[in-house]
């Protein structure tokens, strides 16, 4: 044997202090948040920090490459698609896809957007709720706008894909299985919503910081939910509540009246805006400006899109809109035309911001109101405030009086002049008035040369291949 | 001062009382005057005879110092010493008298002092010594002191003592010292000493063994109980006797029961590779490292033993010194590649280790070797140990080379006249007439140009410096190294700024050991820090490379500007000239400091305490400027901007331990048990700015207009308790048990604490009586096996939490919180299974080695980001699945010296790697996200693809099988039928080592079977993008039929429709992607000893070396290991020298 006798007490009374030094093992692993991010239940203890959940919100809906403004914009998407804008992108699926109205499952665009800003605003509804250290006024005001908000988005996607998920939780393992719903449904929710976020909002413009009232027209108040109410009762022939609705903001003149000048229209807190989004991009504008005024001709410059002919050619003559909102470009001796109701284009890190990002605007309601009056039958109701919008563009009063259908083709061909390239207004209306088909007929052919012709199934967008595979239960719409 | 436990002093105390021997010498006068004058001094010189006196004993060459060599067995001291005296100028005095009853002595010492010889023949003895000039007085031991008395008085010395060392002299703590006779055994303290107790008389046979040393045998003769031994033992040449670490242990490969391959600093100096990553292809069985690009500084892929995590969190765990390495530099966010110049592909933090100073990579596979690292080497672990001091004279060593990279290999794409042909088919093909918005390369652009890309943006040479020095040495109880290093490295774009394009590393490593004189307390530092500039160009042009068209415009006018070929004055270009990217600046500053001590402490013989400090601090600095000027003058884009980032990473660890080893039986056991503390800091800032005044300003964030900053910042915290127990009987049987108790901060309250374990066997059946008799071709032979199980937590920090972060730039005035991620409060651990069985053979006296080995390993409980539908908000979201999924493989290393004489000598080693993967169970998965992304009973790397059919003679358009007979346009999750596996079928690698006086040649050759993407898919032919010159093989008319479709330019057509949604995930676009690879050959030249001798020097040695010389394959594209579109690794030559002074 060695002469090692000593026993194993020794080493045993090491690993005793190696094992008691280690009780504390279960504090050591703990760790908190990082001083970079912040936990949800810290979130929502306070006026500040719950305020800027819903400040993310149209801060990202200010992004490039969003739904909002800019390259993938809704407005140029479905200008393509309809028959505002041309393509002559050579590289882009997307572009050519949508333009030739023959879609594929496998390109994903505004899908991630709408839900990902429908969670936010779901995860604010379920911590606010749950918080009593909010404000009740701040509480109030935050639970408006995230309501709102939740409409918005429900609203584009039912109208862009047809039947869609309606998402009222952030419960990931519902919603990860979650099957679409009709938009009967959908709408019923969005009325829900609109209506609480307009008993819940008041008519001031606020800041995000406590309640105070300012100028900038860039959080959604009473006033946004009472106009997209309006918009989403004309969207489902609902004329009675749609005239109310309207009525109410149109009368709200103290806060919103129409701007003579048509180049100040899209300003920066225009009279006219009732909500706007603030661009938050250094350097930049509105994406509107920067991607769709040609500095060349299109598909050389960093757009590839121009106004088509469809459009340019129901200018009437003298409509001041077709100098003042859209430009030109001479290249290699041929016109092309652009979208000029945003003008500041170029990048420059130093410029101000003078031109806001026009979400629902004053013009709007009196055609939804025009259109609402005409519907029931008090077509001078609907011709005069469709004067008024003509007037405005320079335009005498509307020829068309004779009868509903007469009244109706103005403020439809009204609306196409007015609100070109904005927020998909064409695609929506040709959709919402049967005459998709009609005009499709003739425009999907002129646009792929031939090759395409229209078909019903194209009035909506397909579901992303990756969701549907993700998720079996969403299903596909037909055609796709 | 150090009492053996029975209060037998040490030999050396034993000698001199506890006064220290410098002491005792000192003041010899007074000694003398006391004990000698009175007596009777007899001057022996007489030989006595003995019965077994086989001395051989000769003075050292030297004569300024008395050294000698001796080796006695049984002589009496006597005869000791008149052959000492015979040999030296020494005289011995003693008393007759005094020697009787002394036992005979065994002393087998070379170039040992006279002193260290009497210690050793007298300890024991009751004897002592003085030596004054040249006189040795030997005196009986007297005057213990009382401290020594208390415990020892009266009892007589007995047992067999001495002192193991190795050759250099440094005591080996911890040897084994077996008398196989009486199966009795014991281990040396630290000072190397040994006592065997209670040793009746007679002749034994004595076994010492020591790890990395050939084992000491010796006869000895007991009498009265007592023995003297001095043994020096030789360090093994053999590589079964080299040294393994196993982190926080060590074996030997003969005694390993665990699967780890160990690579050495010379197979790393064979190859003028910057990351040490590289200079493993081709050698690990088991081992795939994928090198993302051939730019320096670039990215790698590392997987041990296939893919264990069905989608993230493969990294192998990295330990350098003892300190975890991070395994990726820490990104913004998980989806981000860390660094902001893309070329480099995310980067990779082992290119800031310095390979020269790396003494070894050894890499843990089975659960033997990985569950002491409990959850983080579920997917192995790579273990780095830089250079250490070694005892001797100082040594310097000089190293340099210099040398040329380049591309390795051109595709064939269409010349213009090609490639204007494709344009105007496929046009005429889509009824289309070109225009200038569509066509400016066939109307606006001059047609009659061409220029072969390839050449231009990546045909340029690399240019490689390396310089590195070295000064080692040390004492016995002191030893360092420092070392420096300079690395320069070009990439082979064209450089327009001056500066930007190289990749310099500067170095400096230290490594100090210190031993207390006792040799209880050992002290280690280690430092190595590492500066690197990168200033690779941030755009990788191969991509253009292979697609700018042949006919596109001269890059700069003639007044100097970058050409934009215009439509007409003033307006957009019509092509983005690839030269404009040149213009942007990079500059990454990274330093890297990884620093450990290590103090340890011998408390009892057998028994050590030690604690492992561990540092390490990465900070990466990067800007990326973008002048104004690089962009299309049309765009009127009149101020620049910048892209900052800085990735900072710090990590500590802490890790007390406690070795014990002892004897019990005829075995030896040792057990570790020790605890870590760990904390890993990451934090990465990015500020992106614009609007700078002028474009002289862009590295000044003061004249920037606007910022978007954005930073991300992450603690991690680990804690573990872990241990092992070993024990190895007779070097036949050795059962290894190791375990990790271990918890991290990456999971939630309850979930983060988790058990690890494993047991390894071995039984080395060459070492048993009845196989030496009858076999004896076979001269080592070993089973092993081991199972056991590891984890894996790499998700990301965080994600058990509901996190809320910042927008990146204001509205109205203040930024925007939103929700970061989806949480999961239940995240735990993915648990790993693994079993193996191995087989080493040694055949004709260890010439043949074969290594072989079976492993499966099942990990379940998968740590994913689970995909989600984007309707909850979110793509994903981390989660546990029950999934399993399996590898299993067979690793072979056979190893052989084929021819070894003096003067040429020629080693062969070839590894081979079958690996298999498959999902073996995936509960519920039709129904889950995964139901069309994984085949059960599939490896997880297959894919679902659509078949082709081929090319319908009739419309020229791809077709695919599908359900309902062939067409253009399947349906996506039924018709994509096809399995394709992109994981590798097998591999490994040839390596020979051949040898001839002082010429050394080694070259290996890397092999991969695999199928890969190919180039197919990379542009739609007859766009305005270049294409492989196999394209022209394509269907022009009705009833060709061709393995390429028709040309089409049409984005919106069949053509377009069946290339881009369909082709892509077809079996068409893979193909098989195996290739041999002349990976490295390294040739050099070794002066002879007597040129070496002139010269004054220890070594000069010059060298030639290549790396990536050769590839042979059919892959269909530029690189068969890169693939896709990427700056493939380059092929190097390089030519340099190595000094030693």
């Amino acid at each position: 044997m060695t002469i090692i006798q000593t026993p194993w007490r020794k080493p045993l009374i090491a690993l005793f202090v190696l094992l008691t030094f280690g009780t504390s093992c279960k504090k050591f692993v703990q760790v908190t948040a990082p001083p970079t991010a912040i936990s949800s239940g810290t979130v929502y203890q306070n006026d500040l920090s719950s305020a800027a959940v819903l400040t993310s919100i149209y801060n990202k809906m200010m992004t490039n490459g969003q739904m909002s403004s800019g390259s993938q914009s809704i407005s140029t998407l479905t200008g393509l698609a309809a028959d505002e804008l041309d393509n002559y992108s050579t590289t882009s699926p997307l572009f050519s896809t949508c333009y030739t109205n023959s879609l594929k499952s496998s390109l994903v665009y505004f899908w991630t957007e709408l839900y990902q800003r429908i969670y936010t605003a779901n995860a604010a509804l379920e911590g606010m709720a749950k918080s009593d250290a909010i404000s009740p006024a701040e509480k109030q005001q935050l639970t408006g706008e995230a309501k709102f908000i939740r409409a918005f988005f429900h609203f584009y996607a039912t109208n862009l894909y047809g039947n869609v998920p309606l998402v009222t939780t952030t419960n990931y393992q519902t919603n990860t299985t979650i099957s679409r719903s009709d938009p009967k449904q959908v709408y019923r929710q969005i009325i829900a919503d609109l209506t609480d976020a307009q008993s819940l909002l008041g008519n001031n413009f606020l800041t995000p910081t406590g309640g105070a009232s300012t100028p900038e027209r860039v959080r959604p108040n009473k006033g946004a939910a009472e106009a997209l109410l309006s918009r989403v009762y004309l969207y489902q022939n609902m004329w009675d509540s749609a005239e109310v609705e309207a009525t109410l903001v149109i009368n709200n003149t103290s806060t919103y009246g129409l701007v003579k000048n048509l180049d100040s229209v899209f300003l920066a807190n225009s009279t006219e805006a009732i909500w706007q989004l603030q661009p938050v991009q250094p350097g930049y504008n509105t994406f509107d400006a920067y991607n769709f005024v040609l500095t060349s001709q299109p598909g050389v410059s960093r757009t590839p899109v121009a106004l088509s002919k469809n459009l340019l050619n129901v200018f009437e003559p003298g409509d001041n809109r077709n100098s003042h909102w859209t430009g030109n470009i001479t290249s290699s001796s041929k016109k092309y035309y652009y979208p000029y109701k945003y003008k500041v284009y170029l990048f420059n890190a130093n410029q101000a911001v003078t031109e806001y990002v026009m979400v629902l605007r004053l013009a709007e309601q009196y055609l939804i109101r025009a259109e609402a009056r005409a519907w029931k039958g008090n077509l001078q109701g609907a011709i005069d405030d469709l004067n008024i919008i003509r007037n405005r563009a320079g335009l005498p009063n509307t020829t068309a009086t004779s009868s509903q259908s007469d009244v109706l083709s103005a403020i439809y061909h009204e609306r196409q002049v007015e609100l070109f390239t904005e927020w998909g207004h064409r695609w929506f209306d040709l959709k919402r008035t049967g005459n998709i088909t009609a005009v499709m007929t003739t425009v999907t052919p002129q646009k792929s040369n031939g090759s395409n012709s229209w078909n019903t199934n194209w009035t909506v967008f397909p579901i992303p291949a990756s969701e549907t595979k993700i998720n079996p239960n969403l299903g596909q719409n037909q055609g796709y | 001062m150090y009492i053996f436990s029975n209060g037998m002093p040490s030999v050396k105390k034993a000698i001199a009382g506890y006064e220290p021997l410098e002491a005792l010498i000192k003041a010899p006068k007074c000694w003398t005057r006391k004990r000698f004058t009175s007596k009777t001094l007899v001057r022996a010189v007489k030989l006595t005879a003995t019965i077994l006196f086989i001395a051989c004993m000769q003075v050292s060459a030297r004569t300024n110092a008395q050294r000698l060599s001796i080796d006695v067995k049984n002589v009496s001291l006597q005869t000791l010493f008149s052959e000492i005296e015979k040999r030296t100028p020494y005289v011995f005095f003693y008393d007759e008298g005094i020697l009787k009853g002394t036992r005979p002595v065994t002393v087998d010492m070379r170039d040992a002092s006279v002193e260290e010889v009497l210690q050793t023949s007298l300890h024991g003895q009751a004897l002592n010594f003085a030596i004054h000039d040249r006189t040795i007085f030997i005196k009986k031991e007297a005057n213990k002191p009382a401290s020594i008395a208390t415990i020892g008085e009266g009892e007589p010395p007995t047992g067999v003592a001495g002192i193991v060392r190795s050759e250099a002299g440094v005591p080996l703590a911890g040897a084994t010292v077996f008398i196989k006779k009486l199966n009795k055994s014991g281990v040396t303290n630290t000072a190397g000493e040994f006592v065997l107790k209670n040793v009746p008389n007679g002749e034994y046979e004595v076994e010492i063994s020591y790890i990395g040393y050939e084992a000491y045998r010796t006869k000895i003769n007991v009498v009265d109980n007592q023995a003297t031994i001095l043994a020096r033992l030789k360090q093994s040449e053999n590589n079964l006797d080299q040294t393994v670490v196993k982190g926080y242990y060590a074996t030997t490969n003969r005694l390993n029961t665990g699967d780890v391959t160990t690579i050495k600093s010379e197979d790393l100096a064979k190859q003028p590779v910057a990351n040490p990553l590289a200079a493993l292809e081709g050698r690990v069985p088991g081992l795939v490292i994928t090198q993302t690009t051939g730019a320096p500084g670039g990215g790698f892929k590392v997987q041990i033993r296939g893919q264990n995590s069905l989608l993230n969190g493969n990294d192998p765990f990295y330990v350098i010194d003892g300190v975890p390495y991070n395994s990726q530099i820490p990104a913004l966010k998980s989806t981000y590649k860390p660094l902001i110049n893309p070329t480099l592909q995310g980067g990779n933090p082992l290119n800031f280790i310095n390979i020269s100073d790396i003494e070894s990579i050894v890499i843990l596979k089975d659960a033997d070797a990985t569950s002491i690292y409990g959850s983080r080497a579920a997917n192995g672990a790579i273990l780095i140990t830089t250079k250490k001091g070694k005892e001797g004279k100082t040594k310097i060593d000089l190293n340099a080379y210099t040398g040329i990279g380049q591309t390795a290999r051109q595709l064939p794409m269409l010349n213009t006249q090609q490639y204007l042909q494709m344009r105007r088919e496929a046009f005429s093909n889509d009824n289309v007439q070109p225009t200038t918005t569509n066509a400016p390369d066939l109307l606006i652009w001059d047609t009659a140009r061409y220029t072969d890309w390839q050449k231009v943006l990546t045909g340029n040479n690399a240019h490689y410096a390396d310089a590195q020095a070295s000064i080692s040495g040390g004492t016995a109880n002191t030893q360092y190294i420092i070392g420096a290093n300079y690395h320069r490295e070009t990439a082979v774009y064209p450089t327009i700024i001056p500066d930007q394009g190289v990749d310099q590393k500067g170095s400096a490593h230290l490594n100090l050991t210190t031993y207390s004189n006792d040799r209880k307390l050992r002290v280690t530092i280690n430092a190595s820090y590492l500066s690197d500039l990168n200033t690779v160009q941030a755009y990788d042009l191969q991509y253009n490379a292979l697609n700018l068209s042949p006919d596109a415009p001269a890059l700069y006018n003639p007044d100097g500007s970058l050409n934009w070929a215009p439509v007409q004055a003033g307006q957009a270009g019509t092509w983005n000239n690839p030269y404009s990217n040149l213009y942007q600046k990079y500059r990454g500053r990274t330093s890297n400091l990884v620093g450990n001590s290590v103090i340890s402490y011998s408390v009892l013989p057998g028994l050590d305490i030690k604690t492992s400090l561990g540092y390490t601090n990465m900070q990466t600095d990067e800007i990326l400027t973008t002048p104004s000027t690089i962009y299309d003058p049309s765009y009127r884009i009149s101020s620049g901007s910048s892209q900052f980032n800085n990735v900072n990473s710090h990590s500590w660890i802490v890790e007390p331990e406690a070795d014990y080893n002892r004897v019990i039986g005829a075995g030896q056991f040792s057990a570790l048990v020790g605890m870590t503390f760990q904390e890993n800091n990451n934090s990465v800032q990015t500020i992106s700015a614009s609007g700078f005044l002028n474009d002289a300003l862009l590295e000044n964030l003061q004249s920037a207009a606007a910022f978007t900053p954005s930073s991300v910042s992450t603690v991690y915290k680990y804690n573990a308790v872990f241990g092992r127990l070993n024990y190895n009987w007779q070097s036949k049987y050795i059962v290894n048990l190791t375990g990790r108790h271990d918890g991290s901060s990456r999971f939630g309250p309850g979930q983060q604490f988790a058990n690890f374990g494993a047991v390894g066997a071995a039984w080395i059946f060459s070492n048993e009586d009845f196989f030496k008799r009858n076999v004896s071709f076979i001269s080592f032979g070993k089973l092993r096996g081991s199972y056991g199980t590891s984890g894996n937590d790499q998700i990301g920090d965080y994600r058990f939490i509901d996190l809320y972060t910042t927008t990146t730039n204001p509205y109205q005035g203040i930024q925007g919180l939103y929700p970061n991620s989806l949480f999961n409060t239940n995240l735990a651990w993915e648990l790993d299974k693994k079993i193996e069985g191995g087989l080493e053979l040694g055949l004709l006296r260890d010439r043949i080695m074969i290594n072989a080995s079976y492993f499966r390993s099942r990990s379940g409980n998968q740590l994913v980001t689970a995909p989600l539908s984007l309707v909850t908000g979110f793509s994903s979201i981390p989660s546990n699945l029950p999934a399993v999924i399996q590898n299993t493989g067979v690793e072979i290393m056979v190893t052989t010296t084929n021819i070894k004489s003096k003067n040429f000598n020629w080693a062969s080693s070839i590894n081979l790697t079958i690996p298999r993967n498959k999902l073996v169970a995936f509960p519920n998965q039709t129904n889950s996200v995964y139901a069309n992304l994984f085949v059960v009973g599939q490896p997880v790397s297959v894919q679902k693809v659509y078949h082709v059919i081929g090319v319908n003679d009739t419309t020229g358009v791809y077709q695919f099988s599908g359900s309902k007979g062939p067409t253009y346009d399947p349906v996506s999750n039924v018709d994509n039928t096809t399995l394709i596996n992109t994981a590798p079928r097998y591999y490994g690698g040839f390596q020979n080592n051949i040898q001839y006086k002082g010429f050394n040649l080694d070259f290996l050759f890397q092999f991969v079977k695999q199928t890969g993407m190919n180039i197919y898919t990379n542009n739609f032919p007859g766009s305005m993008f270049n294409e492989p010159s196999t394209v022209l093989n394509r269907w022009q008319k009705q009833g060709d039929i061709k393995p390429f479709q028709k040309f089409s330019q049409n984005y919106s057509g069949n053509a377009y429709n069946a290339f881009s949604n369909y082709l892509y995930y077809s079996d068409f676009a893979y193909s098989d992607a195996s290739f041999i690879r002349l990976k490295n050959v390294s040739l050099s030249y070794s002066f002879p000893q007597a040129l070496r001798q002139k010269w004054h020097l220890q070594n000069l040695r010059i060298f030639a070396q290549g790396q990536n010389l050769l590839t042979i394959t059919k892959y269909k594209g530029i690189d068969p290991e890169t693939q896709g579109t990427t700056l493939p690794p380059l092929r190097v030559w390089t030519g340099g020298f190595q000094i030693t002074l």
